[in-house]
């Protein structure tokens, strides 16, 4: 049939007609919306997460993309009625939401992939009783040390060689918003002869560094390596891998104090109407499978005893024995100070890293 | 009230009430919120205790005088700069004239952010331009990137369009009579130009002065991305605390003050040149 205006109009009327008879189907649907990051965990969801989700529930599943400040910012603004079901977050973000009273705890019974994942990997504990999760930790990241290997002759072991001459003013740094900043502190303190509790060589000792850059995403810095501008840089190891793909001129290490083991959550966002679909959602992201696949996709490490991961993909990300050399920090402690402390970088540290 | 008068209003409403609705009352509830106690401060609200913390550590009042300097320093350069291209562009007709006002638009259709990564690759040292002469030791690393002057020169950039087509605007506005006139009474190009073309553009050298000084002051993309969190302005500082430690009234303080200075630099641009445009 050639295309003409009459003909055009009557296609388009039959797919109006069409759409006004399926609407009674779609409004019975439901739909789960996940409020997470875009790029890799978007795709990951999509690929391996959605297709089940929707042959298990028969529900739809739709997005909600941003960062995670700006998303949390979103629950803490529309509590009335919130822009999401579910909520990715680090386990910090968790401890906050619980507080804040935006998220809420799902029940034990309705996700029983809990069960079989690791210890090290619960690391929120408000929420957690013999009925209740405070939400599922379905990967685990971990902050490193990467180096221009060209650039580089002697080698990167320790957190200390952030402080080496030759990377001062070639060095791309945690900028004092990072989630993990609080973990430096308290790295930097304990170099200096300090503590947790006896914070302030910490603040002393990260003012000596002379960062060029601070950064909060991989994207901040990434050009600046390609350039020859930065030789040294704290990241995710799963950046670094993507970036190690995508031929950047980077190696990293597990500096031998230890990473800073980062667990992710997924959690249940107080106030929502699929509190049961949520959890289904929930367990679907502790499924072994599940978490091998994003695995291979994103290089980010599996939390699930039972996840299977083929030798190539193990040792690309944080996953089995690479776990002994992380270190896991208390969120609540983090939650509880981080007001302050980047408080105190912003007028204490940055003031010195400004004057090069 | 005349009838035409209240017709006036009448047709003024709707946007009126449209400004009230969508920027009036979340001001209104924004500044509120300033007024409010938070994670970092504590005490009975409302009172100004914000705003005091924000300007009595000498930290915050560098990030406001960084702000006020980088808009100051963007606005001095962009205008004369926008003025000498706004004077070549009223020389150029028809078809060439188009073109360049499209060639000087196509930055704004392009976008701040893709603008300001560009800027990222080419202010970095090893970048295209300084890359090869850092290496021949031409010159010595100028480290632009985490710097006021990398953010100014990105700036001067994205508000230099803006500045170009209201100067513009303004000097296609004299009649060439005018000109002609002063030609016709024995006035050389300068003298032409001083005593008639620049009174004349004054109105618009105001305006365009105006918008390009509340473009620098607000914009985020470029301190963001080129200054970064070494050299926080309000509107990043803003970010900081709303992104990273959840302290929305602070948050408001900042942009509250940021408002404020803004309001205080538009009076004194209009009382510095407006005191040279004659009625």
């Amino acid at each position: 049939m050639p295309l003409t205006r009459r003909s055009t109009l009557q296609a388009l009327s039959a797919l109006g007609a069409a759409g006004l008879v399926a609407r009674p189907a779609l409004a019975q649907s439901r739909t789960l919306t996940v409020s997470t990051w875009g790029g890799v965990t978007e795709e990951g969801l999509k690929a391996y997460v959605q297709p089940e989700f929707e042959r298990l529930t028969g529900a739809r599943l739709a997005y909600d993309i941003g960062g995670q400040g700006a998303r949390y910012n979103k629950l803490l603004a529309q509590r009335a009625n919130p822009p999401a079901d579910v909520f990715f977050s680090a386990d910090e973000a968790v401890v906050a939401g619980h507080k804040a009273g935006v998220l809420t705890t799902a029940s034990r019974k309705n996700v029983p992939n809990i069960a079989d994942i690791e210890d090290w990997a619960l690391t929120v504990k408000a929420g957690t009783t013999a009925e209740t999760i405070p939400g599922a930790p379905y990967t685990l990241i971990a902050y490193v040390l990467g180096y221009n290997p060209e650039k580089v002759k002697a080698p990167v072991t320790s957190w200390a060689d952030l402080w080496r001459p030759e990377f001062q003013g070639k060095l791309a740094f945690t900028s004092p918003v990072h989630s993990v900043m609080p973990a430096f502190v308290i790295m930097a303190a304990e170099m200096a002869g300090g503590s947790i509790d006896d914070i302030d060589p910490g603040f002393r000792k990260l003012a000596e560094l002379k960062p060029s850059k601070l950064t909060v995403f991989w994207t901040d810095w990434a050009p600046l390596a390609k350039s020859g501008d930065v030789t040294m840089a704290t990241e995710f190891d799963y950046y670094f891998e993507t970036m190690k793909d995508q031929k950047y001129p980077i190696e990293y290490v597990i500096p031998k104090e230890k990473g800073i083991g980062v667990p992710e959550y997924v959690s249940v966002v107080k106030g929502t109407r699929n509190q049961e679909l949520a959890e289904a959602f929930l367990n679907l992201m502790l499924d072994p499978k599940v978490q091998a696949s994003f695995a291979a996709s994103t290089y980010s490490g599996t939390t699930s005893r039972r996840a299977e991961l083929p030798d190539s993909v193990r040792s690309r990300c944080a996953c089995g024995a690479r776990v002994d050399q992380l270190r896991f920090f208390d969120p609540e402690m983090f939650a509880t100070r981080r007001a302050l402390w980047t408080e105190r970088m912003n007028l204490e540290v940055v003031p010195s890293w400004q004057a090069r | 009230m005349t009838g035409a008068r209240g017709v006036q209003w009448l047709l003024l409403l709707p946007s009126l009430l449209l400004l009230a609705l969508l920027l009036g009352l979340p001001l209104a509830a924004m500044l509120a919120n300033s007024l409010q106690p938070n994670v970092l401060l504590s005490f009975t609200g409302p009172a100004l205790d914000n705003y005091g913390y924000l300007l009595s550590r000498s930290y915050y009042l560098q990030v406001i005088l960084r702000t006020l300097r980088m808009a100051a320093v963007t606005t001095l350069v962009t205008i004369p700069l926008g003025y000498i291209a706004a004077m070549l562009l009223r020389r150029l007709s028809g078809r060439a004239g188009n073109l360049a006002i499209m060639g000087l638009t196509f930055p704004i259709l392009a976008g701040p952010l893709t603008v300001v990564l560009g800027w990222m690759a080419l202010l970095a040292n090893g970048g295209p331009f300084l890359g090869p002469l850092v290496a021949a030791g031409l010159i010595g690393p100028p480290n632009l990137l985490g710097s006021e002057t990398g953010v100014v020169i990105s700036l001067v950039q994205f508000v230099l369009p803006f500045a170009v087509l209201t100067l513009y605007t303004g000097l296609r506005q004299i009649q060439p009579q005018l000109h002609e006139a002063a030609r016709s009474l024995g006035a050389g190009s300068l003298s032409g130009f001083l005593h008639v073309t620049l009174p004349l553009s004054l109105p618009s050298a105001l305006s365009a002065s105006i918008i390009v000084f509340s473009l620098a002051a607000s914009s985020f993309i470029s301190p963001h991305y080129l200054g970064g969190a070494g050299q926080l302005t309000l509107t990043t500082l803003v970010t900081q605390f709303i992104m990273a430690t959840f302290n929305a009234e602070l948050a408001a303080a900042a942009a509250g003050l940021l408002l404020l200075l803004m309001l205080a630099a538009v009076i004194g641009i209009t009382a510095a040149i407006g005191r040279f445009i004659r009625p």
